[in-house]
């Protein structure tokens, strides 16, 4: 296992491109923040805050994309065929690339939160309001975006997986997020509507939603995310097992 | 040594059967080249060899053993697929790193083929930069990584030199007439069989001579091989055995 996991890291750090596109999570956390605050966010309202620092689990889109890419953009370039020369066992790279993009969405929800922390305490000291960072839902919301960003990437070696077209992946993966989930909610209800995956990120990346009737309290969410995790990586799994690579 | 053996290997893909109960045995110590026009199965066979395609019936055997059971493949088997290919922005020595990490081959021995193959001076350039002779030589750097008992080349002559010229099409885009392209061969004949021998001999360097099994897909026979056995394809048939 430890070198297809150390080979896994190697094609990552050797390439750019990755690296952009992990970049782009906290400067979406610093416009998110800027941008809610400059709309009138109440500073005063402890509620503003673990709202600003949600935009963690937002940043989670980055490294959906970010796993998409694992399995899905060694389809696209072809060099699938020799990972599998190397490692017959499919079950084995399947693994290996779970668990260093999962370390790497968990590193990258990390600085997400830093910045966060950063981002929202600046602009709680500029605008007069008072930032506990110590209090529990920061905490709670803070874990939860990582937990968030772990899952994602998760998921989004399970896409890549499935779809092995990386251009088709991405977009299905995006219209999901900004469509088909909006959509089929209102299809099956809300009350249906809270277990699906978006959903559930949105539950579990946000703590002190007290009231938020349309989703499951952050614990649940969170596992209901994690099982989709789960059911991703071993749809990867099977799929990969019975395919050939042609 | 090792010896590949093929029992009675049929693959269809949907309706359009690729391959129809082939059996062979690449015998070690011997040179055995595929032989057929396009779509008579010569690389779903070696893809099927190296497990990365499920056959419908029938197995394939490395020393006895399918390709999944091998216990280290990249030292047992090297290979260089047509369809293989590289990330454009990674640089070739890391492309040949990420290999040998997965099959604990130490790093040294990346430098070593990559002047096997006359790509010392190109490491470090990103493949985005690679000649399609480039990128077949790193493909063949990455099949003698492993210094593996048996190589299987796929068209290992690919882009090593030009086509012949009655072979390729009119600078027009139209097919060249058969007369003109019987001609054409004609007369270029001496060349060709030079420049053949010359292709062929870059996939096969004098020092590849000890491996068990060499066996490649050629589109005509690669004349200047000694004893070659030639398993002949044909279009979704048997194929004649040598």
């Amino acid at each position: 296992m430890l070198p297809l996991i150390r080979s896994e890291w190697r094609k990552l750090s050797t390439v750019r491109g990755a690296w952009l596109l992990l970049a782009a999570g906290p400067l979406l956390v610093v416009a998110g923040i800027t941008g809610l605050v400059q709309s009138g966010g109440n500073v005063h309202d402890p509620a503003t805050a673990s709202k600003a620092l949600a935009h963690v689990a937002l940043a989670a889109l980055f490294t959906l994309i970010f796993g998409i890419f694992a399995v899905a953009g060694e389809y696209r370039h072809g060099t699938i065929t020799d990972t599998f020369l190397s490692s017959p066992d499919r079950g084995r790279v399947v693994t290996a690339k779970l668990a260093v993009y999962a370390a790497v969405g968990a590193v990258a929800g990390l600085i997400s939160s830093v910045v966060a922390v950063a981002v929202t305490a600046a602009w709680w000291a500029a605008k007069g309001g008072i930032f506990h960072l110590w209090a529990a839902d920061s905490w709670r919301t803070l874990a939860g975006g990582v937990a968030v960003n772990i899952a994602f990437a998760a998921i989004g070696v399970g896409i890549g997986a499935l779809v092995r077209n990386l251009a088709v992946a991405i977009a299905a993966a995006l219209a999901w997020i900004a469509l088909i989930e909006g959509i089929a909610g209102q299809l099956v209800g809300s009350g249906l509507a809270r277990w699906l995956p978006f959903s559930t990120s949105e539950a579990a990346g946000r703590a002190g939603l007290t009231g938020v009737s349309r989703l499951l309290p952050q614990w649940g969410g969170g596992l209901v995310l994690a099982g989709y995790a789960v059911a991703f990586a071993v749809a990867a799994m099977v799929t990969t097992l019975r395919r050939d690579v042609t | 040594m090792v010896e590949v053996a093929v029992r009675g290997l049929t693959k269809a893909f949907g309706r359009v059967t690729a391959v129809r109960g082939i059996s062979f045995t690449a015998p070690a110590g011997k040179v055995t080249g595929f032989l057929g026009p396009n779509g008579s199965g010569k690389t779903t066979t070696l893809r099927v060899v190296l497990g990365l395609i499920r056959p419908d019936a029938g197995a394939a055997l490395i020393g006895g053993v399918p390709y999944g059971r091998l216990a280290r493949p990249r030292r047992t088997v090297g290979a260089l697929l047509e369809a293989s290919g590289f990330h454009p922005g990674r640089r070739a020595r890391d492309h040949l790193l990420v290999l040998a990490d997965a099959a604990g081959i130490p790093g040294t021995r990346v430098d070593e083929v990559l002047g096997q193959v006359g790509l010392a001076a190109a490491a470090d350039r990103r493949v985005r930069e690679f000649s399609l002779g480039m990128r077949q030589r790193l493909g063949l750097a990455g099949a003698l990584l492993g210094d593996p008992q048996v190589l299987l080349l796929d068209e290992p002559a690919n882009g090593l030199d030009r086509q012949p010229r009655a072979q390729r099409d009119r600078p027009d885009g139209r097919p060249r007439g058969d007369r003109q392209r019987r001609t054409g061969a004609l007369r270029r004949g001496a060349r060709r069989h030079r420049r053949d021998r010359r292709r062929a001999g870059v996939g096969l360097p004098q020092a590849d001579r000890h491996r068990g099994v060499i066996a490649m897909t050629v589109d005509r026979p690669p004349y200047g091989l000694p004893s070659l056995p030639i398993l002949e394809f044909r279009q979704g048939g048997l194929p004649c055995c040598p």
